[in-house]
């Protein structure tokens, strides 16, 4: 799949580049705004990462919103997720009217950007792509079904969620603020408290091993969580 | 005590001193003057005397008809000198007794010494004078009067623009109203007031404008570097081949960075609410907007070991919808970040008031600085005692007035719409 990096700051582009990469995207980073527009018009994305603040080639700072007004009118459908350190609810509006899917501020954590990315594209993609295979476990987004092994697993909504999390980030290290973030939202102040996800998760791996599933969430010993599934070729 | 008043307190005792000398001194003076006048009558009387009775040799006689009393004696020896006195005589003319001046000398006649008396009434002098100090007194009387009131009005005139500017002053606030405009003057010191308070006040808010740009500005570019920190963290912990010590430097720099995020992002919050860009207000149900806060934190409570109670009317207010959510966000975490195990929760929405209250800390927290920046009960707490000072402005922004309580071992908080 391939994806559009439109982001200024090197460094994060080359960390998002790097994260992605194992997920089977192809990564295109782009650094400023003239060879963003410039890609865009030439090429497909299944997704576009677009930072709103960019430099372009003259030296101005240019708007991120241009390149999406850009998108909207030569009708294309990539996907677009918006990623700004302004965090302001005019920005997030105006950008999702003007046709971009999500908003995520900055600083993020990677598997949050995963699971929005993972998110999109299969919002966009229309048949047999509203399931994920993840090891023995099917997830229908649609009906919001598990199957494993055994049959249909009843997951409360926030193992639910867990579980697509987990499964946009296959074989990542999570930690668990990012977990927490994901979850409950940025904006809830937990205190360092983590032990409401332990709950969760526990529930959540009983249920996956007695529908007969491999115990594929394993603990990173002071870090956080790995979903683990074995590639089959 | 008002300028003016102060002002019209001294004019009006000094007047008062003022008119109490020169009563006073009016009053000796008219005194001594008419006394002179009547020594003058009466000396003019003795040299009468003397030439008659240097001319005739005889004493002049006396007629009952003269308004001077004069008698002579006969004393044989010289006695002292002229003498004049006020003494108190039976007056032939008004049957009773007055006050007279009286001059007395000595006169030699026929060899012998002689001792006349000349006494004249001081009645007329009497009337001229409380005449004269009636009409000086009133006169006085009549100008301190005006002076007061002329003073009163002209100085209320005079000083107007000094309390305009006051005025103008007073309702000035930081930020919020622009630059004061102060009235125009002519007198020029009060021209040169107004435009120190505007150079002052324009400098003031010149600053406060930079300061606010530059914490936004700041806020802003920080979180480039923090999310290419984390995103770098999140890099290193995909290592397959951490050491336990490695992964908990990692752990430690993930905990510092989302402590350090929390902070600017707070920091960030507190400019904006302030630079006004959470205005749009909307109308917005209290109550639904409380349930859907208590369903996603029941949930936390629960790990807690935190038992949550409410009762909620229905109720409308207008806020942004935003803020009020940061509002009880901020309120809520509150509530249970500094609760004890086991401890209680009870919210109770009733008419315009909205009462969160916790169990806590035995003791009650310090009123004065608990809505302040950067206020920590503890010093090693793990928050970055913004939270109140979010809600605290939040609260000032949507017109909330915000309380603290603590009764029976509850912390609450009160907002009245």
């Amino acid at each position: 799949m391939k994806l559009l990096v439109i982001e200024d700051q090197m460094e994060l582009s080359r960390s998002i580049c790097a994260y992605l990469k194992k997920d089977n995207f192809i990564c295109e980073p782009t650094y400023n705004f003239n060879d963003a527009m410039e890609r865009i018009q030439t090429k497909n994305y299944d997704c576009i990462l677009l930072d709103i603040s960019l430099p372009m080639t003259n030296g101005q700072m240019g708007n991120g919103l241009q390149i999406l007004s850009e998108l909207k009118e030569m009708g294309k459908v990539d996907g677009v997720l918006i990623i700004s350190a302004k965090n302001s609810l005019n920005d997030k509006l105006e950008g999702l009217n003007l046709g971009a899917d999500d908003y995520l501020s900055k600083p993020f954590h990677l598997p949050e950007l995963s699971a929005r990315i993972n998110a999109i594209i299969r919002r966009k993609s229309f048949e047999g792509k509203n399931k994920i295979m993840a090891g023995d476990l099917v997830i229908h987004l649609q009906d919001k079904i598990v199957k494993g092994v055994k049959g249909e697993i009843d997951l409360t909504r926030k193992e639910y969620e867990l579980l697509v999390y987990f499964a946009s980030n296959i074989n990542k290290v999570v930690t668990k603020e990012a977990i927490v973030e994901h979850l409950w939202g940025e904006q809830i102040d937990l205190n360092d408290n983590h032990d409401c996800i332990y709950t969760h998760l526990k529930n959540l791996r009983k249920k996956l091993v007695s529908a007969g599933c491999a115990d594929n969430i394993k603990v990173v010993y002071g870090m956080g969580y790995k979903f683990t599934v074995n590639e089959q070729p | 005590m008002k300028l003016l008043t102060r002002y019209s307190l001294i004019n009006l005792l000094v007047m008062v001193v003022i008119f109490f000398v020169s009563s006073c001194t009016l009053y000796f003076f008219i005194k001594v003057i008419l006394l002179r006048e009547i020594d003058g009558d009466l000396g003019g009387i003795e040299d009468k005397i003397k030439e008659y009775v240097n001319e005739y040799h005889t004493l002049p006689r006396l007629y009952a008809l003269d308004e001077e009393q004069i008698n002579f004696y006969q004393t044989g020896k010289l006695q002292v000198a002229k003498e004049f006195e006020t003494v108190r005589l039976y007056s032939n003319r008004e049957k009773k007794l007055h006050n007279f001046r009286k001059v007395s000398f000595p006169l030699r006649f026929n060899d012998s010494w002689y001792r006349v008396t000349v006494a004249k009434p001081l009645e007329g002098m009497r009337h001229l004078s409380h005449t004269l100090l009636t009409i000086s007194v009133l006169t006085i009387l009549i100008t301190i009067l005006i002076a007061i009131v002329i003073n009163r009005f002209l100085l209320k005139r005079l000083w107007k623009p000094f309390y305009q500017s006051l005025d103008v002053m007073r309702n000035f606030k930081l930020g919020k109203t622009g630059t004061p405009i102060f009235p125009t003057t002519t007198i020029n010191e009060f021209a040169f007031m107004n435009e120190s308070l505007l150079m002052a006040t324009e400098k003031a808010e010149q600053d406060y404008l930079l300061l606010r740009e530059f914490t936004e500005n700041a806020s802003h570019e920080i979180q480039t570097p923090l999310s290419i920190i984390r995103s770098k963290l999140d890099m290193i912990i995909q290592e397959e081949d951490l050491s336990q010590k490695q992964s908990e430097l990692a752990r430690s720099a993930f905990t510092a960075v989302k402590k350090l995020t929390r902070l600017n992002q707070s920091l960030l919050l507190l400019a904006k609410i302030e630079n006004h860009q959470f205005d749009a207000a909307q109308v917005i149900n209290l109550k639904s907007k409380i349930e859907e806060k208590l369903e996603q934190f029941t949930e936390l409570w629960e790990t807690q070991h935190i038992k949550a109670a409410w009762e909620l009317e229905d109720v409308t207010v207008f806020i942004n919808p935003e803020l009020l959510d940061i509002l009880l966000n901020n309120l809520l975490s509150n509530a249970s970040n500094h609760n004890i195990p086991f401890g209680h929760i009870f919210v109770k929405l009733e008419g315009t008031k909205l009462v969160i209250s916790n169990t806590g800390s035995a003791g009650p927290l310090d009123q004065k600085r608990l809505f302040t920046r950067f206020y920590k009960q503890s010093l090693n707490s793990n928050h970055n005692g913004l939270g109140l000072s979010i809600v605290k402005q939040i609260s000032r922004v949507s017109l909330i007035d915000i309380n603290y309580l603590f009764a029976n071992g509850l912390h609450s908080f009160v907002l009245n719409w």
